[in-house]
């Protein structure tokens, strides 16, 4: 009944709006497996966005956008993580603190600069992948996508064999589970936790970039309208594990995407708030996953709790 | 004669009020079992724990194959290859076997060549006699597995000596021989063994060499050979002089606490209770003697309600309270006076006046009705009738303090005791838990602790002690039982009963029969 | 590890508890003149515009006291959700849902009954639903220990979607096709100073500041609730019910919460859209932080803050410079109070090991 261009064309949109949420997720997963919660993703996608906008304005290159946001991204992590890991500042609290400062400031620098209205860039395009954009259907969906997308496709997987089968994540691993006992391994706590929030930050940034480069092509207040929150909802849905993380936001993309091109069918069908109404599903849904994940899945044992060495 | 491969010399460690460990002069030898016994308090975990780096000792030295070494963490200990297996494991529960044992090790590659691990667990498990499964999650392992696993980490560090600190304490039986086979296997390997314990059987068997310390000093060193039971328990427990206390004899009264067949688990899962039954009647004292650790502080948690028993049955003035929430419990007549002070006792950033009113801030007439509110238990709080009450009990239990509205954290140790005692005993509770209180306590503030609780004996209250200062119970109690491994293993008058033979009980080797503990009772 | 950092607890003198942030507020405005002048502003006449624009005048002062009414409100309820150790992030989804319920509530009586018994039973409707949205986030935390910060965050955004889909659905104006609004709203929370927007909904946030006040600190209810959030394991032993203070204090705030909502729109707006919020309920966060969980003191802080936004909007229109300004101050303001709590705590030193 539906097209199969169509639905190539959804998957195709749903896998673009899933990847902010999963490399700000696979950030996040990194920060909250070594025990420090980061609130702020929010706040750095904005900034990561922001900045990504303005430097592509004026040099009109890409690459300098995505990598002048992983540099701001860095920056935020940096003071959230002396504020949590050094300071012992409350992690919900420093949190917050970063969202406000990511979205004020972003905010106030793009009207500063560009006013009131919107203001283009030439975008991401999407680059196909010979032969395996031809396969029917799924080809066009997963590899007629932007070039940020095939890095994703590469760094989630790498993340996942990072984590569970290297010395590295075998000790971030065991710092969120149990500081005290890795320290007296030799492990260093506090340079793994900064890491990880460093890592999670530059993610943030990069995820915010994607979203303004690759998905919207501009910038304006709030364009990440909650992607970051959704972000860390993702990450406890997914158990902390990046492969599930991800899952989730592939299955919230589909949901964004599915309801924006019902949007268009509802419209002609005469219902055009139909879409208000389902758009609310997917918070719905990470509502009560939360709720079931709370019942088996635990989390890093030392998530929000600040380490000090007796 | 062979040297040793450890030498501590001299070692002082200092707490706040108290001496650790005293001038102590320890020799440990490869391919021996070197037994360290000794009571609560008496240091054997302080000194091990400077030797394996978590402490640093205020004077003294430690010398490793007849070099000096400072340890200024855990892991200079490990790499001059001592290991350390402590009561709490130092294992994360969420990882599998092998990943617990590679942590932090170098010598398996970035990407993790767990295959190789793996193969290496497996030759050292088969060797000593055991079998592991290196994938499994850490959580899903029994007690005497994860102890395996410990060991296993210190042999994969190439330790040299293996500290097991009270490691039967949550084995059985069964898991205890095996334990013991390994040990052998360990010592044929030329790796020495310190074994901390208070259970005499256990070391009588498993050791070569016994060190034995009572507050902070050495009071003995034996071979195996040169060891009694009698002798061992006669240094632990020591020649204790009943304290000058005048405690007159008294007809207790009727039952206001009574136990049956109390069981419950302890934190880790394990059972600590395993079947209390006691009594303590109206104006009477009863005591638990024992080492800590075993069942003393679940029983308080159960019988106060902090924790929930697994089976058996609680009354309190005749009521049965096993399901009752602990509001309900101190309306009926009960308190604790609890051993952690300062992180359950007072709420430190509340006044001196506000902590004394802690439970009962919802009575009349701490609380005023106010219309409409009070049936949602809001109520207004009288502050001249707390600060009356406050004013009394600071005077009436001398507690030192520049106001009745400073803060509960700036009073001193002693002082904080006082507070406790006076808002617990202030609301007059018919039964009471005493939990180590005059721990920590200067020689002022432990004499007024105990006659304190001596004369609420004489008004009549009930009192159950739970003390690590076997002096003290024995004094001041009417009647003591010797709590070993979550049974009472002996109940009985302090004057009828020798302290040889207590000393025996605290220590596994003796139990008084049941018929005997039962009629104490009555 | 070379380096490390010692924390030691210490008693300030009290003088440095007003002196120490004031030093906070300070740097934050230093780093807002900052801003400004990047901006191609002078920071002097921005200062000058921005005092102007939020006491300069009766109207503006009464203006700013509208606008630190939802503060005010907000931040004295998250005062006590905070102050039991609950992290209610959620304030705006509350605000956002008991908007809604208001003005649902108001269209449906207005036809029918007097103003004033309208306004009265919509604000309670609001103060109800505000209270269920966030007690069932503060249940599922007491009885299954799910993590209020996430689950409060996402009911946010779950709320917005809502208020999205009403105003476009049961909630439309039919005569207004350009934006989503609702109807217009007849009845109306009267003003009390002629020629102001200051309206009486001010004088209840002062009157349930005041009652925050008693209730905090000189009721068995807030005895208790602060012993819970300073001490767990010590309100157990005393024998508290820590799940109903969990719970009713996420009730009491997100009932505040909602009766902002609802009084945002029968008093200032009369209708309901979907900018009713722009992020108050996360700077009512920072007002509860800034005046220290305290009702009494959130009520400079909600004026601060209100001034802060009622200034930076004139700031916009007499200099140009974008009034968004105030969210980024926010966030300083609300960093360096952080920090200098850090060392108001604690004196930090940092040594070699």
């Amino acid at each position: 009944m539906i097209p199969l261009e169509t639905l190539s064309s959804i998957i195709n949109l749903a896998i673009a709006m899933s990847t902010p949420l999963a490399l700000a997720g696979l950030g996040e997963v990194y920060s909250e497996r070594s025990g420090v919660l980061n609130l702020g993703v929010e706040g750095i996608m904005l900034m990561g966005a922001f900045t990504a906008f303005h430097f592509t304005y004026i040099t009109g290159n890409l690459i300098v956008g995505y990598f002048t946001a992983i540099l701001v991204g860095l920056f935020l992590g940096l003071i959230k993580a002396t504020l949590s890991i050094s300071l012992k500042v409350n992690q919900v609290i420093a949190g917050m603190g970063i969202y406000f400062l990511g979205f004020g400031l972003s905010d106030f620098l793009y009207r500063t600069i560009y006013g009131a209205e919107y203001v283009t860039i030439q975008k991401s395009i999407q680059v196909p992948i010979p032969i395996l954009s031809s396969i029917p259907v799924i080809g066009p969906a997963l590899f007629k996508q932007y070039p940020a997308i095939y890095l994703t496709y590469m760094l989630l997987p790498l993340a996942w064999f990072i984590l569970y089968r290297t010395r590295w994540g075998l000790a971030l691993r065991a710092v969120g589970e149990n500081p005290r006992v890795a320290d007296t391994l030799g492990v260093n706590v506090f340079h793994v936790r900064y890491l990880a929030v460093l890592f999670g930050s530059a993610m943030a940034g990069f995820a915010g970039a994607f979203l303004c480069l690759g998905v919207v092509g501009l910038f304006y207040e709030n364009l990440t309208f909650g992607m970051g929150f959704i972000a860390i909802g993702l990450v406890y849905f997914g158990k902390w594990d990046p492969l599930r993380m991800w899952a989730g936001s592939l299955i919230f993309g589909t949901a964004w995407s599915i309801s924006t091109f019902l949007q268009d069918y509802f419209t002609k069908a005469g219902y055009p708030t139909a879409t208000y109404f389902l758009l609310m599903i997917p918070y719905i849904v990470v509502i009560i996953s939360l709720i079931a994940v709370s019942r088996k899945a635990k989390a890093p044992a030392s998530l929000t709790i600040p380490y000090t060495r007796e | 004669m062979e040297k040793p491969i450890v030498s501590m010399r001299n070692i002082v460690k200092r707490f706040p009020g108290v001496v650790a460990n005293d001038h102590i002069d320890l020799d440990v030898f490869k391919g021996e079992v070197l037994a360290l016994l000794g009571e609560n308090g008496a240091g054997k975990t302080t000194l091990m724990n400077i030797l394996y780096g978590l402490y640093r000792a205020d004077e003294g030295e430690i010398y490793i194959d007849g070099k000096k070494v400072y340890f200024k963490s855990p892991k200079d200990a490990i790499t001059h290859g001592i290991g350390m297996v402590h009561q709490q494991f130092m294992l994360i529960d969420e990882l599998s076997v092998v990943e617990n044992i590679i942590l932090g090790l170098k010598e398996y590659g970035l990407v993790l060549d767990l295959k190789e691990a793996v193969k290496k667990i497996n030759k050292l498990a088969r060797e000593m006699g055991f079998k592991i499964d290196p994938w499994q999650k850490v959580w899903q392992l029994s007690a005497g597995e994860k102890q395996r696993v410990e060991i296993l980490k210190a042999i994969f560090r190439n330790v040299k000596v293996l500290i097991l600190d009270e490691p039967t304490s949550v084995l059985t039986p069964q898991e205890t021989r095996e334990l013991f086979k390994i040990i052998k296997k360990l010592i044929a390997n030329n790796i020495a063994v310190i074994f901390i314990s208070h259970k005499l059987h256990e070391v009588m068997e498993i050791a070569d060499k016994i060190v034995v310390l009572r507050k902070g000093k050495v009071v003995g060193k034996l071979s195996r050979e040169q060891a009694t039971p009698q002798l061992l328990a006669k240094l632990m427990v020591g020649r204790e002089v009943f304290l000058e206390i005048t405690k007159r004899p008294k007809k207790p009264g009727h039952v206001v606490l009574e136990v049956k067949n109390l069981k419950a688990l302890s934190d880790k899962g394990v059972l600590a209770l395993k079947g209390i039954s006691f009594k303590v009647r109206a104006g009477e004292i009863v005591g638990i003697a024992g080492v800590a650790g075993n069942g003393q502080k679940e029983l308080a948690e159960v019988i106060y309600g902090l924790r929930k028993p697994l089976e058996g049955k609680i009354y309190l003035f005749g009521k049965d309270i096993t399901h009752k929430d602990i509001y309900e419990r101190i309306r009926i007549g009960i308190s604790l006076i609890p051993e952690n002070r300062l992180g359950l006792g007072i709420v430190g950033e509340f006044s001196v006046a506000e902590n004394l009113i802690l439970e009962r801030i919802d009575e009349q007439p701490f609380s005023l009705n106010i219309p409409l509110l009070s049936r949602l238990n809001i109520k207004k709080i009288n502050e001249q009738m707390l600060l009356k009450y406050s004013r009394e009990l600071i005077e009436k239990f001398s507690i030192v303090t520049p106001s009745p509205f400073a803060k509960a954290r700036t009073l001193s140790g002693g002082n904080i005791q006082r507070l406790i005692l006076a808002r617990e005993l202030g609301r007059k509770p018919g039964f009471i838990i005493a939990e180590e209180p005059t721990a920590g306590l200067d020689v002022s503030a432990t004499e007024y602790v105990r006659k304190l609780l001596l004369e609420m004996r004489e008004q009549g209250y009930s009192i159950l002690l739970i003390s690590g200062d076997l002096s003290e119970v024995l004094s001041l109690s009417d009647k003591v039982m010797v709590m070993y491994e979550g049974e009472i293993v002996g109940a009985f008058r302090p004057e009828k009963v020798s302290l040889d033979d207590v000393g025996l009980m605290m220590t596994g080797m003796k139990r008084l029969p049941k018929e005997v503990i039962k009629k104490i009772w009555d | 590890m070379g380096l490390e950092i010692k924390f030691t607890e210490r008693e300030l003198h009290p003088i440095m508890y007003i002196i120490v942030p004031l030093g906070a507020f300070s740097l934050a405005f230093l780093c807002g003149g900052i801003l400004m002048s990047w901006a191609s502003v002078n920071p002097i006449s921005g200062y000058e515009a921005f005092i102007s624009g939020a006491i300069g005048s009766p109207v503006k002062f009464a203006d700013t006291l509208v606008r630190t009414t939802s503060f005010l409100l907000m931040g004295v309820g998250l005062a006590f959700a905070l102050r039991a150790r609950v992290f209610n992030i959620g304030a705006e989804g509350q605000y956002i849902m008991g908007a809604i319920a208001g003005t649902w509530v108001a269209l449906l009586l207005q036809e029918n009954l007097p103003a004033s018994i309208t306004i009265i039973v919509s604000l309670i409707m609001a103060m109800i639903i505000g209270g269920l949205w966030a007690g069932f986030a503060g249940y599922l935390k007491a009885t299954l220990g799910i993590n209020e910060v996430v689950l409060t965050v996402i009911m946010n955004w779950l709320a917005f979607k809502l208020l999205q889909w009403l105003l476009r659905g049961p909630l439309k104006n039919p005569l207004s096709e350009m934006w989503p609004m609702s109807p217009p709203i007849q009845a109306k929370i009267p003003v009390i100073i002629p020629g102001t927007r200051l309206h009486l909904g001010f004088i209840l946030a002062v009157l349930i500041a005041i009652g925050g006040y008693f209730l905090m600190f000189k009721t068995n209810y807030g005895f208790k609730l602060r012993v819970a959030g300073m001490n767990p394991d010590a309100a157990k032993y005393a024998g508290y019910d820590v799940r109903k203070i969990i719970i009713s204090s996420m009730i009491l705030s997100g009932s505040l919460a909602g009766l902002a909502g609802a009084i945002e729109v029968l008093a200032v707006y009369h209708f309901l859209y979907e900018g009713i919020s722009i992020g108050l309920g996360y700077t009512s966060i920072i007002v509860a932080l800034v005046g220290k969980l305290h009702p009494l003191a959130i009520i400079p802080s909600a004026l601060m803050f209100g001034a802060l936004y009622n200034g930076v909007v004139y700031l916009q229109s007499a200099l140009g410079v974008s009034y968004t300004l105030s969210k980024a101050m926010e966030g300083m303001i609300y960093l360096f109070v952080l920090i200098s709590e850090v060392f108001l705590k604690y004196k930090v030193r940092i040594i070699r090991r």
